[in-house]
């Protein structure tokens, strides 16, 4: 699972509605190692548990995503990742990278930094889940 | 100026009168460094403001409808709520290849814009499955990807150049699917 800004969401046309997302967003920065993402399956209980406690883990390491606002998560699935990737002549590594905040953190690593095409593929084919920021509510305080 | 002034005088003349007023307010960019949310904010005010006064100089040739769309989809993609530190607003420079790119194909259809971390303008256009990006890279040059289905398999094809070569890059690949009109929702050969 990506974390996915508004202004890297693929629009339909004139941009009212979000269709998907833009192959920018699975572009790696400059200074980034791997593609930042999390491993939804880390965590425990049922698979709508899981994708809240990653959307936590997230905001905890990047509190500025709020828990308002227009962004969304790309859900991906490991093996079509490395399956579509292999098919553009790359071959990723997906290891788990736990943080501090965020222990199910995990980077996808040798995935090429400005391959359009693979990004483009990474955008239709491999993450097809989205779920939007706004509908998961804040993280309670940790308790006493 | 008094209101009992204002009221003697033409609206071109209230209008021409109040412009020593606007030179006298602070501009946004007098606020850089008070805090970062000020200097933000003064970055993203200035880069839509120079966006505006580029299109306005090319204002003839787009029509009112596409200049207002452009403006609420700018105006959206730099809401600052969730901006983090190495966000950048739109970059004068793509938005110039943009303008230049727009100019040369004239879409009918509005693509939906998104704006790539280092500032460059991007434009999608989607068609079905079918997608084509455009990224407008400072300088006049272009990074696109195009996704065309066909029989079920996907085909992908991806280049940089300048903006002079788009057009005849794009022509194989009948780009009027995603630019015109009655070519959206066609899903013939999807």
């Amino acid at each position: 699972m990506r974390h996915v800004k508004w202004k890297l969401l693929r629009k339909g046309d004139g941009g009212t509605n979000v269709i998907g997302f833009l192959p920018q967003a699975f572009e790696r920065g400059p200074d980034e190692e791997y593609l930042s993402v999390n491993w939804i399956e880390h965590g425990e209980g049922d698979w709508e548990t899981r994708i809240r406690d990653s959307v936590w883990g997230i905001r905890r390491v990047r509190p500025s995503i709020g828990g308002g606002g227009k962004s969304r998560y790309a859900i991906g699935n490991v093996g079509k990742t490395k399956e579509v990737c292999e098919r553009n002549g790359a071959r990723v590594r997906i290891p788990h990278e736990p943080e501090d905040k965020n222990l199910g953190h995990a980077g996808i690593r040798r995935l090429p930094r400005d391959d359009l095409t693979l990004l483009a593929a990474s955008a239709d084919e491999v993450f097809t889940g989205m779920v939007e920021n706004v509908s998961f509510p804040a993280e309670p305080p940790p308790s006493e | 100026m008094g209101a009992s002034l204002e009221s003697a005088l033409s609206n071109e003349t209230n209008i021409i009168a109040k412009w020593p007023d606007k030179l006298r307010r602070p501009s946004p960019t007098a606020f850089v460094g008070q805090t970062e949310g000020h200097a933000l904010e003064s970055r993203v005010f200035d880069a839509l403001a120079r966006a505006k006064i580029l299109t306005s100089q090319v204002a003839m040739h787009l029509e009112q409808e596409f200049r207002d769309n452009l403006f609420r989809q700018f105006d959206s993609l730099h809401e600052t709520d969730e901006w983090e530190e190495d966000d950048e607003p739109l970059d004068q420079s793509s938005f110039q290849t943009f303008l230049k790119v727009i100019l040369t194909i004239k879409p009918e259809r509005h693509p939906g814009l998104g704006l790539a971390n280092t500032g460059n303008l991007i434009a999608a256009w989607t068609t079905g499955r079918d997608r084509l990006t455009i990224e407008f890279l400072p300088d006049d040059q272009v990074r696109w990807v195009l996704s065309r289905y066909y029989d079920d398999e996907p085909v992908r094809i991806a280049g940089q150049m300048g903006v002079s070569r788009l057009v005849e890059e794009l022509t194989p690949y009948q780009p009027d699917r995603w630019f015109c009109r009655e070519s959206k929702g066609d899903i013939s050969s999807r």
